[in-house]
């Protein structure tokens, strides 16, 4: 059939099963945006506040549904504001697929309006980008693009299409088949009877679960081999909703911010079973110094994060639920009670005393207690996401959602619009004033698609974590990171048409998350805690358990 | 630092010289000569003389063999 090239496209996103869209309309994607709106494939489109707010929406939307999220945007401007988005996307591992308009084919290169070089300047942002010249091309692009994004390690690829060539006609022959029919990549057996062998040599075993473990869907193996082998797992703030931290080998996040008796754990292991890991300096501190009396084994889809920043003493490369498949079958039923006696002590060692204050961490205990187990919980970055890495408990895969890699502020708001569109569940986001201020924009969004998400702002009058670290490291010389609590965040909800709360108690956020829930589009409460909480104890950067200030 | 040669079979993509380039400086890499031929209408060779921390080059090639153009980057 002859088509344009903005309904190719539009084929191409039903072809995939794509049913929903976050974009912001403008002059290099108006052809685009006029067959959106013919709605002929029934793809629904949402608007969102701002370009950088459809990135991180479609992020979220991408990571809780576990499908491509995919985002539409203009040439210049519009394609420098999703960059933020797709890096975030990037280092967190997640599929996307950008759309971008340029200038046509004969102003490429005059410097006219609104023109910047959109593939070259996501490049190192992205999997891949593409420039298409030629409708022709339009169709086989796309589909390479969903296929990069998806398959060996997910990430965001960018599609940049001029505006004339969204125009203009060409033949196109639709595929049946929806999905992709993608060959996993197998780990060498050889590698994985190796990893069994040291597996079940070890006396004091810990697996350190990344994001690749989320991702790749094999939470479930990560439960058995730790019952089977008598391991205790820690995670990386990727990988922390593999595992209800309920369980008894659950040892939680470990690294700068994390549960120190995760870090202790792993500075004692004599092997590491890292998953899906790619040693963030967050996650490893000192890395010279970084499991010093362990083994490692590194399973990973991607065989460029070896030796990268650990030299691994066994590199397995395939489908992580492949191996940790084969490796829980095949390991044998092993108990260390000296490594449970350690490990009981190290808990012990850093329990954290119950208050009976409005402290972060009864705020996330308290919401944790209200949310369904399938709730998606989106953070921002700061102390915020680190009280709600180690206080909530993510009983199910793919409900934590977090800037891990680029520690991106602002992109909770967005990510949790698009976690609400993707599960038509409440969502609910946990941001502190200072992230909170970055994309509150996009409440808009929400208000206005009646979608329902729940903010709970920590607000502690600061920017917390880099006042934490002035207070730590500049001998309590803070600039720049006092917000002093001048806006009103619940009448600014309230302005732009959410619902609204501020809560001083346990009590009233009780009475507020409970009336928020009540309601069908989005809901912002106010918690204010003392700007004496800090993400405490913590590790220096390249630091080691050893250097812990509390 | 040492000095080695990389050896690229590629697709003749249009930004592939920016993404090689790009990948090197991301990492550290610096660039003493860049030799590339069309061979055909779809791929490349290219010859690459760059300069980095010895313990990286492992790590370059595998990051180079998974740009999506690449078919195969090897090193001496």
């Amino acid at each position: 059939m002859l088509l344009t090239g903005s309904e190719i496209v539009i084929e191409i996103l039903a072809e995939k099963g794509v049913d929903t869209v976050f974009g912001y309309p403008g002059g290099n994607v108006l052809s685009l945006y006029d067959k959106l709106a013919e709605n002929k494939k029934g793809i629904k489109h949402i608007l969102t506040a701002h370009e950088q707010g459809a990135s991180h929406a479609a992020d979220g939307y991408a990571r809780a549904g576990n499908r491509v999220g995919v985002l539409v945007a203009t040439s210049g401007p519009g394609a420098t504001n999703i960059i933020t988005g797709l890096a975030t996307a990037f280092a967190d591992s997640v599929p996307i697929i950008a759309i971008t308009g340029s200038v046509p084919i004969k102003s490429v290169g005059t410097d006219s309006f609104q023109e910047i070089d959109t593939a070259s300047l996501t490049l190192a942002a992205t999997k891949h980008s593409f420039f298409v010249k030629d409708v022709k091309k339009i169709a086989e692009t796309m589909r390479q693009a969903f296929h990069i994004a998806t398959s060996g390690r997910p990430g965001p690829v960018l599609v940049d299409i001029p505006s004339d060539i969204q125009k203009e006609k060409c033949q196109f022959e639709p595929i049946a088949e929806k999905a992709d029919a993608y060959d996993e990549q197998i780990a060498d057996i050889k590698s994985l009877d190796e990893a069994v062998k040291m597996i079940n040599s070890s006396q004091r075993p810990i697996i350190y679960c990344g994001g690749g473990v989320v991702n790749s869907g094999a939470s479930e193996f990560i439960k058995i081999i730790a019952e089977k082998s008598g391991a205790y797992a820690a995670f990386t703030m990727m990988g922390i909703s593999a595992m209800s931290n309920t369980h008894p080998k659950y040892l939680g996040m470990a690294g700068l911010y994390g549960r120190m008796e995760a870090s202790k754990a792993i500075s004692k292991a004599d092997l590491i079973i890292a998953a899906g890991v790619r040693f963030s300096d967050r996650g490893t501190g000192n890395r010279e110094r970084f499991a010093e009396n362990a083994k490692v084994i590194h399973i990973d889809i991607d065989s460029a994060e070896f030796g990268k920043v650990i030299n691994a003493d066994l590199e397995i490369t395939g489908s992580l639920k492949k191996a940790l498949e084969y490796i829980a079958s095949n390991i044998k039923e092993n108990n260390h009670p000296q490594w449970d006696k350690e490990i009981e002590n190290f808990k012990k060692e850093f329990e954290v005393k119950e208050t009976e204050s409005f402290t972060p961490k009864r705020i996330i205990e308290t919401i944790n207690s209200l949310t369904k187990e399938y709730t998606p919980i989106a953070t921002d970055v700061g102390q915020h996401q680190m009280w709600v890495s180690k206080y909530y408990n993510f009983k199910k895969p793919r409900t934590h959602l977090t800037s891990g890699g680029f520690g991106t502020m602002g992109y909770g708001m967005g990510a949790a619009i698009g976690a609400a569109a993707a599960t038509k569940n409440r969502s609910v986001l946990f941001t502190g004033d200072g992230s909170f201020c970055m994309n509150f924009n996009e409440i808009t969004t929400a208000v206005r698609n009646n979608i329902p998400v729940t903010v709970i702002v920590l607000n502690n009058g600061g920017l917390g974590m880099i006042r934490q670290l002035q207070d730590c490291f500049c001998d309590g010389r803070r600039f720049s990171t006092e917000l002093e609590r001048k806006t009103d965040f619940a009448l600014l909800a309230k302005a732009m048409g959410a619902k609204c709360y501020s809560v001083k108690n346990t009590d009233e956020l009780i009475k507020a998350y409970k009336d928020s829930e009540n309601g069908t589009g989005p809901a912002v409460i106010d918690c204010y805690i003392s700007e004496k909480e800090n993400a405490l104890p913590m590790i220096p950067p390249n630091g080691t358990i050893d250097d812990l200030m509390r | 630092m040492d000095t080695f040669k990389i050896y690229l079979t590629a697709n003749n993509a249009g930004d592939l010289i920016l993404r090689i380039t790009a990948e090197l400086h991301k990492r550290g890499f610096e660039i003493m000569a860049f030799n590339y031929q069309v061979n055909s209408e779809n791929t490349a060779s290219i010859g690459i003389t760059a300069s980095g921390e010895t313990n990286k080059k492992e790590q370059i090639l595998r990051q180079l063999n998974r740009l999506y153009d690449i078919k195969e980057a090897i090193a001496c």
